[in-house]
């Protein structure tokens, strides 16, 4: 989409179109008028039209020269998510979302408040769910391709809670800043899913014993509209794919999987990078090597080998792909910058995970650090979903003080109070979640 | 200067049957539809502004490029990376630079959030 606009005017989309609607559309979509009057509209220009209005145009042939598309005429809103409240959004094309602390104080995340991290475009809603049809190939003796319907029926169907956490959560905590998309704490979010382990489906294809990874593959939409483009392929080595706790679910929280979260079918492999939990799940392509597709290359969901200064390098060959999360913890109670009373006991609470360990011990300060006080955990209900923790403080008087928690794993991990090691793309900040009160 | 075929304005046929056809795809489609109608009014004035705006929202939205605070030359990075691996139309070389420059600006290391 060249441009070299005539004279440097600066003006709106709409100013634009009712001015000169051709240039618009040559501007915009890289549309040429043809004889007919009927703009022709074609590659990278259809692709732009269609992810602007959310949609493939069947018709565009028809389309008159200098039309300005009808959704963008009427759309002045502001953006709003189906289905969602209360969420801190941080993009709306593709779609990312978090949960501010407080509203993840559930156990169980509602799917109201539960965190969106898109890579691609929302796809269009199965009409005939039962009907949405896996495939399972590569390093198996019998490929298979099953539709949700009989995946149901024919394999054992379990209910697990788990815990999903973007592997870029806590990203804006960084310097020099990370690219991407500037996560605080509420990239993460505990709910319980109803579906089948992968390990039950890969057996019944038979894996051979080439197979060491899997290259899980989705539905949705690369962002530029072009139908060869994967918005994201991730997978999981094969110790993880075969863990009794990964699933591949049609059910959130007793709810039909809604489709910002994956709907119908998707992976979830809790206790690792999000984009590990693919959704709109299509293929389980089983891999003799480390997956390579879109998202596992280069500096994606990878840190560095060996720690660096911040701002540094790195090369592709120095970065590891991120397997389990770290230790973390996060306060739902009381809400930040909430007044309490000062010299009476305070009520505090939250959640802390550890990927695949579990959580030993939580720790909290009223002091910034310089005193902590053990906190009450609950024992999760199974592995991988976090656990309950609980506190009751005391503000000896009146001011400003902050609460920090601090988790530490079944290996004696601990969550750093300060930023944990610079990597480029600013993953697996699992510093301690600090929130504000004022006692009066 | 030909009108466009804003709705409430002049309508065709076509134009018509076509705002139907329109509608009916917005419907059916996912809640990614409900974008708001782009301002250029939400990036900051400064050369560069028109390219940014009629580039960028092409495949996404501004809100990803308000949140980072990136060096000129990892924004010329971004450009590279977005035509090799997310099928971004090579950028002419007056516009890369005139983008570059932006970003590097607007949404440079040192600007405060």
């Amino acid at each position: 989409m060249t441009r070299k606009s005539p004279k440097k005017q600066e003006r709106g989309l709409c100013e634009l179109y009712e001015n000169d609607p051709e240039r618009a559309d040559s501007v915009v979509f890289g549309r040429v008028a043809e004889n007919d009057r009927r703009g022709f509209l074609k590659g990278a220009g259809l692709a732009t039209m269609g992810a602007i209005v959310g949609s493939s145009i069947p018709f565009s042939r028809n389309m008159p020269a200098g039309l300005i598309p009808q959704a963008l005429a009427q759309d002045k809103k502001d953006f709003k998510i189906e289905g969602k409240e209360g969420m801190t959004v941080h993009n709306d094309r593709p779609i990312n979302a978090e949960t501010p602390a407080h509203l993840l104080d559930p156990d169980l995340t509602p799917n109201k408040h539960f965190f969106v991290r898109n890579n691609g475009l929302v796809p269009e809603k199965a009409s005939d769910p039962d009907a949405w049809e896996l495939t399972i190939d590569g390093e198996v003796n019998s490929p298979m391709k099953i539709k949700l319907g009989d995946l149901k029926r024919q394999f054992t169907n379990v209910t697990i809670q788990g815990q999903l956490e973007c592997g870029g959560n806590g990203r804006m905590g960084f310097n020099p800043p990370a690219r991407g998309n500037q996560w605080t704490v509420g990239a993460v979010g505990n709910a319980q899913w109803k579906g089948v382990r992968m390990a039950d489906v890969l057996k019944k294809a038979g894996l051979k014993p080439s197979a060491v990874y899997t290259g899980h593959e989705g539905a949705d939409p690369h962002l530029s509209r072009d139908p060869k483009k994967l918005s994201i392929s991730r997978g999981v080595p094969m110790h993880k794919a075969l863990d009794p706790e990964t699933l591949i679910v049609w059910e959130m929280n007793g709810e039909a999987l809604p489709l910002i979260h994956g709907g119908p079918l998707r992976v979830v492999a809790p206790g690792w990078p999000g984009s590990c939990s693919q959704k709109w799940l299509t293929r389980v392509w089983v891999r003799d090597k480390e997956h390579d597709g879109p998202g596992m290359t280069g500096v994606s969901y990878r840190v560095p080998a060996f720690p660096v200064a911040p701002g540094t390098k790195v090369a592709n060959k120095d970065m590891a792909v991120i397997n389990s999360m770290p230790v973390k913890s996060v306060i739902t109670y009381p809400k930040s910058g909430t007044k309490v009373a000062a010299d009476k006991p305070v009520m505090v609470r939250g959640h802390a995970w550890a990927g695949d360990l579990q959580v030993k011990e939580v720790h909290v300060s009223v002091d910034f650090g310089a005193t902590w006080q053990k906190a009450d955990l609950k024992a999760a209900p199974n592995a991988h979903a976090w656990q309950r923790w609980s506190a009751q403080i005391k503000l000896p008087m009146k001011g400003y003080y902050e609460i920090w928690a601090r988790a530490t794993d079944d290996r004696g991990v601990s969550q750093p109070v300060v930023i944990p090691g610079w990597n480029p793309r600013g993953y697996l900040n699992n510093s301690s979640h600090r929130i504000s009160v004022t006692a009066a | 200067m030909k009108k466009a075929f804003v709705p409430g304005g002049r309508f065709t046929p076509a134009a018509v049957f076509l705002s139907a056809a329109l509608g009916f795809a917005t419907a059916i489609s996912s809640p990614a539809a409900s974008q708001a109608m782009p301002d250029i009014n939400e990036l900051p004035e400064g050369p560069g502004r028109e390219e940014v705006f009629y580039n960028c929202y092409a495949c996404h939205s501004f809100r990803i490029i308000k949140q980072q605070r990136l060096p000129e030359s990892t924004w010329d990075e971004l450009m590279d990376w977005m035509v090799e691996k997310q099928a971004m139309p090579p950028l002419s070389p007056d516009d890369r630079k005139a983008i570059v420059k932006y970003l590097g600006k607007h949404y440079g290391p040192n600007v405060p959030r």
